[in-house]
Parts: C-alpha cells; structure tokens; sequence
C-alpha cells in the first residue's frame, strides 16, 4: 500500500492541503499583528535573510583577507 | 439419580485460569507500580566531554580520553540534522563514544544544536563550507596535524562525503555509516515518498520542518510497529526496571527532534532525492561541484542489511564512484538504529573502526591527489573494494526488533 502511487499522490495533496491551512492561518495573524504594529514571520524572514547574507558577506571578507 | 451431563465449556477451568491471571497481573501491576514510582536511570549522553567550540547554534564536543591515546588522528564524528547526537552515547554500556574512547580513539563530535526561525536560510553550503569547515580547521589547528579521520553519520555521513569531496586535502581517512549517497531507489518508502514532495511549497511555509512533523513522517514509515507493537511491548515489560530504562531513553532521544533548517532541507530534497545528484557526482555545493573522484582516502562504508530508511542499495554504490583505492563496504546485519545501539554491533562496530583507523594511522598520509575532470559516467577506472557481509546469526536479527525507527 505504501509504496503505491496513488499513496504518495494522496500524500502530496495532504501535504499541499495542510500548507494552504498553515498559509490562510499565517495570513490572518499577519493582518491582525499588523493593526497592532507587531513585526509578522514575513517581516522577521526578511530580517533573516538580510542578516544571513551579511554573515556570509562577512564571511567571504575575512577569508580572502 | 441421572447423573449430570458434563458441561460442554470447561466453566471451572476457565475461571481457574482467570484467577491466576488475575493474581499474576496484580502482582506484576504491583511491581510495575514500583518500578515507574521508584528512581530510574533514564539519563542520556553521559560520557563526559568539554564543548571546545562554537559556531553560532554549533557547538563541538571534544571527549574526555579514558585510555592513553592509540590512534594519533583524531575523529570527528557528524552525526544528521535529524534527531540528535545523544544516540551515539545513549547509555553507559551502549555507546559508541565510550567504545571509541576505550579503544584510544581521540573523538570529537558534532552538536548541531536547536535550528530557530533565523536558520532558515542556512543551506547545505554553509553547513559543509562553513561549519564542518571551520570545525575542521580548528580540530587540525588545536593537534597541529594536517588531516583528521571524519565519521558521518546518516545524512551527516552525506555532508562528510561533500566535504570530503570538496576539501580532500583535510582529510586522513573517511568512514560513512548508514549513508545514503544514491537516492533513485525503490526499496526504501522515504525514497519513494520525497519525490512527490512539493518541497517548495512546504519549506516556503513552514520555514523550517518542524521536528514534530518529521517525526510523524517516520512514524507513518512503519505504524503498525511504532505506534502499536512498541507500546504493547512496554506495557508487557512494565515490572522490568532494565527494559522500562531503556524504552525511556530510547523515547527521549527520539522525541528529541530539533527542526530542520528550511533551506537545508529544500536543497537535500531537491538534489539528493528528487534528481539523485550526489552520485553522478553533478551536484553543486557552494559553486564548486562534488566529484566524488576526489575522494581518494581510505574510505569505510557501513550500512545495515535491514535499515529501512536508509537501504543497502542507497548506500553500497558509493565505493564504486570513489577516486580511492582503498574502500570497503561492511553490511551489518541490523537496521538503521541497531548500527549504533544493539549489544551485537557494540562489540563489532567500534573496535572495528578503530582497527581500520589504527591501520591506517601507521602509514604516511597519502598525498590527496588532484582527481582529473573525470567523466560523471566514467567507470573504467575500478578501485579495488572489498566487501565484507558479516554473517547472520538469529540472536542478531531478532535485536532488529528492538530497534524503535
């Protein structure tokens, strides 16, 4: 049963569902934390990322020095 | 008088043995009852060390010697993102790091620590480039040697090949354990399973995979047995101090899943298992291609006859891509936890490591030679493997159950 196609199919659907449910959720917290002025995941990622590449930036710096 | 035709249902045998029964539940309930209320060693990763570093969440343990050291290069050992370290020294008595440190091995091992939402974007890259890297430097520079001897473990045995591949000038001897390096395989179901994944859509909304929700993936692996037999087995040793210990600690390190940097996971999804890079030695890592070419130190492979994450197929190949000729494969006869936690493979598995490391460590190390552009296709250069397949014998099957992944 498990090695089937059709389960793995099931399986990815169930997946993709799931992620839409997170998705919807995080998009209305998003607006209320936004009413409130509180920083969102989506903020914060970008936060993240831009920390991460300047880390890697850094990084690529003290090697070459 | 007629006398009375015996009753077809032995009524008073029955309610005899029901008695009995009764008796012997009661007093194992009462035994139970002391065992579960009374002190248990249920401690985990005991074996003394020192963190001699750290990297942001990364932190490097370095063992205590409890032997003068036999072997002058020293180990690391990087285990997987998935689950931790402590199952390498799970007991006192059951561990691979004490056994190692019995052996004079020297051990350094790997803490990947607890990835937070600000680790999503590390990717394999930095976690082979930057990471193990500088782990490696700094272990180098700490015992002033050139090369050190590097153990993986599962998908750190993957992150040990890339960057064996990418920096084998660091490297003295290489070991993988269950390591899976070829993914286009049918026999295992995670293989099966990750190439429906839509992995884009999952990392872009969980950040990073949520430990919890992998652990559930494995436990829709094989759900009869871990959701079901492993309880039914607990319930049925409840009155054994030994065994409840065990189960106990053997829960504890499971349970213990720290997520998954997002970006990690993306990339060993998309390259390993979707398009099967790493063996066709096409797979980018940081701009620089591993060629397993490259691999030209001793390497050990070992993997389990009965591993059902990581199946002998996904991990035997990889000796025949290698650069080196010094290979071989051992193919225990346990699954992917008994390798490491089953009495048998206690007393195979460390001594034998560190008697191929012992061997090696004697000779001069081998200039890591600069592999040509070989062709990802290109089989006429042979190395010599040996391939070991340690005999079967039913006590060592039978440890398989108690395997609880």
């Amino acid at each position: 049963l498990f090695k089937q196609l059709e389960y793995s199919t099931a399986m990815a659907k169930t997946l993709d569902a799931l992620n839409g449910y997170v998705e919807a959720r995080q998009a209305v917290v998003n607006d209320v934390l936004k009413q409130f002025n509180v920083p969102s995941h989506h903020d914060l990622d970008e936060l993240y990322k831009e920390i991460y590449l300047l880390k890697k930036r850094m990084r690529d710096y003290e090697r070459r020095s | 008088m007629v006398p009375m035709a015996q009753p077809k249902i032995p009524v008073d045998l029955i309610l005899k043995n029901l008695a009995q029964e009764a008796e012997i539940a009661q007093q194992r309930m009462g035994k139970a009852a002391d065992v579960l209320l009374g002190e248990l060693d249920s401690d985990i990763a005991v074996t003394p060390y020192d963190v001699v570093y750290e990297q942001d969440r990364v932190k490097l343990k370095h063992y205590r010697p409890v032997t003068q050291k036999k072997i002058q290069t020293p180990l690391l050992m990087i285990y997987a993102l998935i689950n931790r370290e402590t199952m390498l020294d799970l007991q006192p008595g059951r561990s691979v790091v004490e056994n190692f440190l019995k052996e004079g091995v020297d051990v350094y091992m790997i803490d990947w620590g607890y990835p937070t939402r600000k680790d999503r974007f590390v990717g394999i890259d930095d976690h082979v480039n930057v990471y193990i890297n500088d782990i490696v430097d700094f272990i180098r520079e700490q015992n002033n040697v050139p090369k050190i001897n590097i153990m993986g473990i599962c998908m750190g045995g993957t992150f040990s090949v890339i960057f064996s591949a990418l920096h084998p000038e660091k490297v003295q001897n290489l070991i993988t354990t269950v390591t899976p390096t070829h993914f286009d395989i049918d026999t295992g179901l995670l293989n099966i399973w990750m190439r429906h994944v839509p992995v884009d859509q999952v990392v872009d909304t969980f950040g990073n995979i949520p430990g919890d929700f992998l652990n559930f993936g494995f436990l829709l692996l094989n759900p009869a047995r871990l959701m079901i037999d492993k309880y039914v087995g607990f319930f049925e040793n409840i009155d054994n101090k030994n065994f409840v210990e065990n189960f106990i600690r053997m829960e504890k390190w499971i349970f213990d899943s720290p997520d998954i940097p997002g970006e990690t996971f993306r990339e060993f999804i998309k390259d390993c298992y979707q398009q099967n890079l790493l063996i066709q030695s096409k797979m980018v890592v940081g701009g620089q291609r591993v060629d397993l070419k490259k691999l030209t130190m001793p390497l050990l492979n070992i993997y389990g006859k009965f591993d059902h994450l990581v199946p002998p197929e996904s991990c035997e190949v990889l000796t025949s891509k290698v650069g080196s000729k010094d290979t071989e494969d051992i193919c225990l006869n346990t699954g992917h936890i008994g390798i490491y936690v089953s009495s048998k493979c206690q007393k195979e598995f460390a001594p034998k490591i560190a008697g191929w490391l012992a061997d090696r460590d004697k000779r001069p190390a081998p200039k890591a030679k600069r592999a040509g552009r070989a062709s990802n296709t290109d089989t006429s250069r042979k190395p010599q493997t040996k391939t070991k397949k340690v005999a079967a014998d039913n006590h060592h099957a039978k440890e398989t159950a108690d395997e609880h992944r």
